[in-house]
């Protein structure tokens, strides 16, 4: 599968610079993915995993680095969509910082009136809710973008055949997806978690 | 002593043959969540196998003694005591539950009769006495053999009350319990080479407690920041080292080990070692700070060493150089192209222990799909093997496994996208003294011993 997947791709690669490009915008949707997926385990884990602080540190610290990796990003080569990463007003490290004072309460001692760690609810304002801006332009961007939508109708699994799997190319940079890498398998994956939500 | 015997044709075996013992537990896959076996460790002699589970119950194996003539194997070990350590609490001013799972048991060297052990879960540690009775007292003179008490003008001659055999009752009792001094998750407890103190750690503190004294501990180690958005690093294992009274290590989400000395102050937030390896820039991603979190670190026996488990892999570090492990050994590097899967499912989150051998020559430590693999320091050799049913016959030796990671698949092999990643072997323990390992699957234990004769 993997060996097929590259081959297709590599072509694709060179078609598709102009639409999609794997470069920094295939780079920027990955960081926006794996963005997505730590929010979505941030706001689910007030329930059993409330009370592991080590998981919600470890998340926090990626979400962390994701954030600066966005901030510090190109600008892809897309229609203009606001940016909604990596602007001021919004708050994700307000965001991950009202989870963390959340947990405080929840677990520190007494010196804070009792705070009951409930499942994410309305308005309550030590509960951290991701910007709706945020997520819904994150579908908007890559849903409705058609370049995408080729891209995936381009595949043609049917032509796969069992190929070793060669080591992927160095990357320039040391997040760089390339084409047949891991990565790219795991980006395939992430979008079809995207675009089946 | 144990027989040392060549593998041939094992490829990458190590020198023992390891041979199915014993498997206690349900057999059935629908796992009960209280069976969920949550720690491992045999005593000092090696006689007792302890475990603790998710229902807060402590359940302890005996060896039987060997048969000195026959001796085609070692003593099985049978269940000698069973009982509920720790209860759910719920913790009302902070509505949440305290969940009785029991974190880590550790026991104390035998000083009399009776056996101790620690059992603690989320939030209280708690001494336990195991005791036998195989004799009762009986012919009071001013009591009935079934305790109502005679009338003593009935009483005409006098006897002395005897001991007679009984059934062998084993007890277990509380002895004391070290309560709310905690307000994190406790990861570890360790008990000083002094056998009177013993440490406990929780997310961000630890505490010093002497083994008579519930009402009060010293905390040593505190990492909590005065804010809390400022958090980014927590405790993950701490330990005694086994021969210095006054040394400790602990390890962090970050990698990072601290090696702290209670004789320089009080508080040890200065440590007087750090031992971190630089990280390598190759093979940097998003998921570097995971999967170098440490989930368990452990002394050698001789002290000069301590060992510790990563997501991917086992290090050795000599206590005496901090920049970098002296030996590192892969557990599992296929899972490294996986990680972003194992991210979302969070099995990347999972924590391994990991152990010694008797001689500190072979460690040990567990992976997915019930593999656990062991790594031979002197000869460089590593094995996997399997913890299943199947391969059930006492005597029979295991089959080495392997994992393909790309490629072809040869005969034998399993690939990495067939591997169970809800069968994880995350406690495993060995005999202070012989080659008996016990492996605890989800709520299995295996016990394998080496191959004698």
């Amino acid at each position: 599968m993997v060996g097929g997947l590259k081959r297709k791709h590599s072509d694709l690669e060179e078609e598709e610079e102009e639409k999609w490009g794997w470069g920094p915008a295939g780079l920027r949707s990955y960081q926006q993915a794996l963005l997505r997926i730590s929010l979505d385990k941030v706001q689910h884990s007030l329930g059993p995993h409330a009370h592991c602080l080590r998981r919600h540190v470890l998340i926090h610290n990626t979400l962390q680095q994701l954030q600066a990796a966005l901030r510090l990003a190109p600008a892809p080569a897309l229609p203009p969509e606001p940016l909604f990463l990596g602007e001021e007003d919004f708050s994700l490290s307000a965001t991950i910082g009202s989870i963390l004072r959340e947990l405080e309460t929840s677990m520190d001692e007494a010196e804070h009136p009792p705070n009951p760690v409930t499942p994410p609810g309305p308005q309550d304002e030590a509960l951290p809710q991701p910007d709706p801006v945020f997520l819904e332009s994150l579908s908007s961007q890559y849903l409705g973008d058609s370049g995408l939508d080729d891209f995936f109708l381009d595949i043609d699994t049917s032509a796969i055949e069992k190929e070793p799997v060669l080591a992927p190319p160095e990357p320039s940079h040391s997040l760089f997806c390339a084409p047949g890498s891991w990565e790219w398998n795991e980006l395939d994956h992430i979008m079809e978690i995207i675009l089946g939500s | 002593m144990f027989l040392c015997v060549f593998f041939p044709g094992a490829g990458g075996g190590n020198d023992i043959q390891w041979c199915f013992s014993q498997v206690k537990g349900a057999v059935d896959d629908d796992v009960a969540e209280a069976d969920i076996i949550s720690t491992v460790e045999f005593n000092h002699s090696g006689e007792l196998l302890a475990t603790g589970d998710k229902g807060g119950r402590v359940v302890i194996f005996q060896q039987e003694q060997e048969n000195k003539i026959q001796s085609h194997s070692r003593g099985e070990y049978n269940v000698y005591s069973t009982f509920q350590s720790h209860e759910p609490e719920f913790d009302y001013l902070k509505s949440l539950e305290i969940e009785e799972k029991i974190n880590k048991i550790r026991w104390l060297p035998q000083k009399n009769a009776a056996q101790f052990l620690l059992s603690t879960n989320d939030k209280t540690i708690k001494l336990w006495k195991i005791s036998e009775r195989d004799k009762r007292p009986e012919g009071y003179n001013l009591k009935e053999e079934d305790g109502r008490y005679r009338d003593p003008t009935t009483v005409t001659t006098l006897r002395v009350p005897v001991f007679r055999p009984m059934d062998l009752m084993v007890e277990a009792s509380p002895r004391r319990i070290f309560a709310n001094a905690h307000t994190y998750h406790i990861n570890s407890i360790s008990i000083n080479s002094d056998y009177e103190t013993y440490l406990s750690a929780d997310d961000l503190r630890i505490n010093l407690w002497h083994l008579e004294i519930t009402d009060r501990s010293f905390n040593i180690v505190d990492i909590k920041p005065a804010n809390m958005e400022e958090l980014t690093e927590v405790i993950t294992a701490a330990e005694f080292h086994p021969n210095s009274c006054n040394t400790f290590v602990y390890s962090s989400s970050k990698g990072t080990i601290r090696l702290c000395d209670m004789r320089a102050s009080a508080l040890c937030d200065r440590h007087s070692k750090l031992f971190e390896e630089p990280e390598d820039p190759s093979n940097r991603s998003f998921f570097s700070e995971i999967i170098s979190s440490i989930s368990d670190v452990k002394f050698s026996h001789s002290g000069r060493y301590m060992m510790t488990r990563d997501y991917l892999s086992v290090k050795i570090w000599d206590l005496n150089m901090e920049n970098r492990p002296v030996e590192t050994y892969q557990v599992h590097e296929y899972l490294r192209s996986k990680l972003c899967s194992l991210y979302e499912n969070d099995c990347i989150f999972d924590k391994f222990e990991c152990c010694w051998n008797g001689s500190d020559s072979v460690v040990m430590t567990g992976s997915y799909n019930n593999f656990f693999r062991m790594f031979d320091r002197n000869t460089k050799r590593d094995i996997t093997l399997e913890a299943s049913r199947e391969n059930n016959k006492p005597r029979t030796v295991l089959k080495p496994r392997k994992v393909c990671a790309s490629g072809k698949r040869k005969k034998d092999e399993i690939s990495v996208d067939s591997l169970d990643f809800n069968k994880k072997i995350l406690h495993t323990a060995w005999h202070p003294k012989e080659n008996i390992i016990a492996v605890a699957t989800t709520n299995n234990l295996y016990i394998f011993q080496d191959k004698v004769n």
